[in-house]
């Protein structure tokens, strides 16, 4: 008998020792050789709903890191780049930041997308002084969270203020319903909107609520229809392609508004129509942009990725990665040099327009308002 | 306005009927809770969308896949569920094996085609036909039509037909029927190629109405655990009743609570069933559930 | 340091989730997919207490049991009587509209938001800031639970929940009231996991919904099937196992969204391979057959 439980035992050890080996190959930056080399870690999620913008992101840093890398001459600042999955999870980014801090000895870490990882990682990352520069995570908590924890993401409070004051005084819109994604993304957004739309007079007549990932929203737009606003905000990820094509089929007529995640002519391209029309807020990245350097950046990401069209968090990763080089031109190679020259930058130019950041460590960048035209994205032009 | 919600009552309680009505199939004849029901109901959306990708017509992509998903379902019951019967697993291991096949289903999909939602649309959307007062979709009507043809075709394959009545006979008692002459493993194996077919109809309806993610099977398959639970183990009618019954649950349910809501009320209608009434509806009354 | 220190912490703390999963799955043979929601549970009423009244950690760990007794024993009394797969679905439920509860409740449990800025643990008036004292901290009680229920499976009450777990009729023939036994086994390991929650909310400082799912309630279940349900040791090398591995290969090599996904790939697999071939596990004594 014990013989034959061992040989099964053996399979299964088999299986796991062929797994570890294959974990032999994957991307990592190469390591330079020069003396400034400086080592940047990098949180992103690699599971789940949200792996597609760890995927174009983990491509934008990579690209970033090469030029860089590629135009440092000897005895310039190169980047060495570890990158660590956080599966969008708390408790597995918090164990990546502590391998990146202890044993990797980074000088700073870019990402994570996640806010709900970013708020669980900053406390540990800010009592060991060392940089946190989140190119995605927009929970207005985060504000607060330390000397050394920037974003280059927008914070929900300028994305929401800013549409709803464009809203009321452009649109004329008096009346508004609020659909949003059940998450902590979809209720900071709802409740920041939804106070300055009512600060600036406007009232919001139907709040629904859908859980993140379904596909069936029908009973909630009907309870939308039934209220009539004049529009509709929409706060969601993909399930808007769900949420446009069921409120077309009902017939719902409305003024959609909705966030930077539909400033994504990928999710655009999945809707067959049903978006057009709608007026949203976006992160400063215009996919649609003519600047050749963002053309430049939207071309490589698309080969890199294999047909991935860069999103904002690529776009904002991008630059984070220049931004923390820039920092380092300022200020040095240290930790605290790099917070000293990130908090000094003065519209850093990137391929997600100018990037200041305050005394909070929060981005202060202008929030575009673009539209849907036949189902290609376009600035909301007069 | 009310006419909506009831109507989309009957569109997703259709859905979940199908589903339920495959899950129930294999729950009757094999006598355990295949979760890996799930995974097979998200592989028949990607195998249509693969060859409609490909280029083919969704004439011939979906029949393909129906096939596709009939065959991963047999080929789960022949490598991994036979044998553990024939080492006299009890329900609990066979439920752990199908929990694994899920999640190892689940993400090979997102291996192979990404966690990006997919969509089988090549043109526009346009508004749903107007009728008594709400407004339905060509494809929400073939739901609708599909799934109470389905449903029909279930009940004269076990009322009428040899292979259905010994279905029914070894949902009733596997000892009595082999004994019978009836050969099980078979019979289980038939309720798989069946079940799973279902599963895919489903999930490719599903992928047509709205679209589809590699996580789709995992709220598909709970709901098909409550709706046969609710609706009456081993019977056909019940599975199908389960899944009107949720399906009217949670549209009416979000209708009248706030909508966030909406997957508690599901949830708590399986514990209610459970305490009170474990055999269902349409259930024979036993004191151990899930015996006929 | 702190790596290290943070993966035995999380060893610590998975160490109490994975002995109270076996006391009511490896040796009363009723699995429950509902052990993430009382883990919650635990977190949240630690959290709630921590923040409002800053109370210390024995009156922490003591509320987060008693909140989690209180509901498992609502949740059991009425469901105990189901056949065992039937109640692992209704486990599945329960955990289900807990995790909704998390989640929508936006009042009490801050909903998808979470709750930030919980306090560091008070232990006799000391603050347990720094990681070496929170892991004395956390192995200690782990410590504590693994020999309190070590020897209740080791006494006679083990005995007869191994009795019942072999053939429930038996026993109940033999004049046990196994109804009655099931409860308190389900109630007080989901009390003990509400245990693993408090430390677990003292610690990360930050709580949300989706450390609490019903994936997580599957992850601790693996660890003691893969371990070895019934043994106690073996779904502590399970929970070694599982929460060392993904870190391991953090070293290996760089974790492309395909590692992941394999990764999950290969947790199936091993869970369908352990029910074909090693039920038992690593080091078990039950394999949840007949």
């Amino acid at each position: 008998m014990r013989p034959r439980i061992f040989s099964r035992f053996r399979i299964m050890v088999a299986i796991l020792a062929t797994y570890i080996a294959t974990q032999g190959c994957g991307p990592r930056t190469a390591p330079p050789d020069a003396a400034r080399v400086v080592k940047i870690g990098v949180i992103l999620p690699m599971t789940g709903e949200v792996a597609k913008y760890g995927k174009t992101a983990l491509a934008a840093i990579e690209m970033a890191v090469g030029e860089i890398n590629a135009k440092a001459g000897t005895g310039g600042v190169r980047f060495q780049a570890v990158f660590e999955d956080d599966a969008l999870n708390p408790t597995v980014g918090l164990s990546a930041a502590k391998k990146l801090i202890e044993t990797d000895k980074v000088a700073a870490i870019v990402g994570p997308l996640g806010s709900s990882v970013a708020l669980a990682v900053a406390p540990f990352v800010e009592q060991r002084r060392v940089v946190l520069l989140s190119p995605g995570a927009s929970t207005p908590e985060l504000t607060g969270a330390g000397d050394f924890i920037f974003r280059n993401a927008l914070s929900d409070v300028f994305e929401g203020q800013d549409l709803a004051k464009f809203t009321v005084q452009e649109l004329k819109v008096k009346t508004i319903a609020i659909l949003y994604v059940n998450n902590a993304f979809g209720v900071g957004l709802e409740q920041v909107f939804k106070e300055e739309f009512e600060r600036l007079g406007g009232k919001v007549i139907a709040v629904e609520a859908f859980a993140q990932g379904s596909r069936d929203m029908r009973t909630q737009l009907v309870k939308i229809m039934r209220a009539q606003p004049q529009s509709t905000y929409l706060i969601g990820y993909e399930e808007m392609i769900a949420v446009f094509k069921q409120a077309k089929e009902l017939g719902l007529r409305t003024r959609w508004l909705a966030t930077t995640f539909l400033n994504d002519q990928d999710l655009v391209g999945k809707m067959g129509g049903a978006a057009d029309g709608c007026v949203f807020a976006a992160w400063d990245y215009s996919p649609d942009s003519q600047d050749p350097r963002v053309r430049a950046f939207a071309d490589k990401i698309r080969q890199r990725t294999g047909g991935l069209n860069a999103d904002v968090f690529a776009a904002n990763s991008y630059d984070a990665i220049y931004l923390l080089y820039d920092a380092i031109q300022r200020k040095g190679t240290t930790s605290e040099a790099i917070r000293d020259g990130l908090y000094s930058i003065d519209d850093f130019e990137g391929v997600t327009g100018k990037t200041s950041f305050d005394r909070n460590g929060d981005v202060m960048k202008p929030v575009r308002i673009r539209t849907i035209v036949d189902g290609k994205i376009r600035p909301y032009g007069g | 306005m009310l006419s909506q919600i009831l109507l989309d009552s009957l569109i997703a309680g259709s859905i979940y009927a199908l589903v339920a009505l495959g899950f129930g199939l294999v729950y009757s004849t094999a006598g355990f809770f295949h979760f890996a029901h799930g995974a097979v109901y998200a592989a028949g959306a990607y195998l249509v969308f693969s060859a409609w990708s490909a280029g083919l017509s969704l004439y011939f992509a979906v029949p393909l896949a129906i096939v596709g998903g009939m065959l991963i379902g047999m080929l789960m019951e022949i490598g991994i569920y036979r044998p553990l019967r024939r080492k006299r697993a009890s329900n609990l291991t066979l439920l752990i094996a199908s929990l694994g096949m899920f999640i190892v289903g689940q993400n090979l999909i997102s291996l192979i085609f990404g966690d990006d939602t997919k969509t089988l649309r090549t043109g526009l959307v346009s508004e749903g036909i107007p009728i008594l007062g709400a407004r339905l979709t060509k494809v929400q009507l073939g739901i609708i039509t599909s799934s109470v043809l389905l449903i029909g075709c279930c009940w004269f394959l076990l009322k009428k037909t040899k292979i259905g009545r010994a279905m029914r006979a070894v949902a009733d008692d596997p000892q009595l029927a082999a004994i019978r002459g009836i050969n099980v493993d078979r019979v289980i194996l038939f309720a798989f190629a069946v079940g799973s077919a279902l599963g895919v109809t489903a999930a490719t309806l599903v992928a047509l109405d709205s679209d589809m993610t590699p996580m789709m099977g995992f709220y598909a398959l709970l709901v098909a655990v409550v709706a046969v639970i609710a609706g009456g183990i081993g019977s056909i009618p019940g599975a199908a009743l389960g899944g009107l019954l949720i399906g009217a649950a949670e549209q009416l349910g979000a209708w009248r609570l706030p909508t966030e809501w909406q997957q508690t009320i599901v949830f708590s209608i399986l514990i209610l069933f459970l305490t009170f009434r474990p055999q269902g509806f349409l259930g024979r009354s036993f004191d151990k559930p899930g015996t006929w | 340091m702190e790596y290290i220190l943070h993966l035995l912490i999380m060893i610590a703390i998975y160490t109490i989730l994975v002995v109270s999963l076996d006391l009511i799955a490896g040796y009363t043979g009723l699995l429950s997919i509902a052990h993430a929601a009382f883990y919650g549970i635990g977190a949240y009423v630690t959290a709630l207490l921590s923040i409002h009244f800053r109370t210390q950690l024995p009156l922490n760990v003591m509320a987060s049991a008693i909140v989690a007794a209180f509901l498992g024993v609502i949740f059991a009394v009425p469901l105990l009587r189901l056949r065992d797969d039937y109640f692992v679905v209704a486990t599945l439920g329960f955990q289900m509209i807990l995790y909704n509860i998390f989640n929508n409740w936006v009042g009490l449990t801050g909903g998808p938001l979470g709750l930030p800025g919980i306090p560091k643990a008070i232990l006799l008036g000391t603050r347990i800031d720094t990681s070496p004292k929170f892991l004395i901290v956390a192995a200690g009680l782990a410590l504590m639970v693994y020999f309190v229920v070590r020897r209740l499976v080791r006494s006679p009450y083990g005995r007869v929940l191994k009795a019942i777990r072999e053939d429930e009729r038996f026993a109940q023939a033999l004049g046990k009231n196994v109804r009655w036994y099931k409860v308190q086994v389900f109630v007080v390991g989901s009390a003990l996991a509400a245990i693993a929650g408090c430390l677990y909310a003292h610690y990360t400082t930050f709580i949300d919904p989706t450390s609490f799912t019903v994936r997580e309630s599957i992850l601790i279940t693996s660890m003691v099937i893969l371990g070895g349900a019934g043994s106690l040791r073996g779904p502590i090398l399970g929970a070694v196992m599982l929460t060392v591995f993904p870190e391991l290969l953090r070293f290996i090599g760089f974790q492309s969204s395909v590692a992941a996904n394999l990764r999950q790939v290969l947790y199936g697999s091993l869970l369908v391979l352990a029910m074909l071939y090693r039920p038992h596990g690593l080091m078990g004594e039950f394999g949840f057959e007949k």
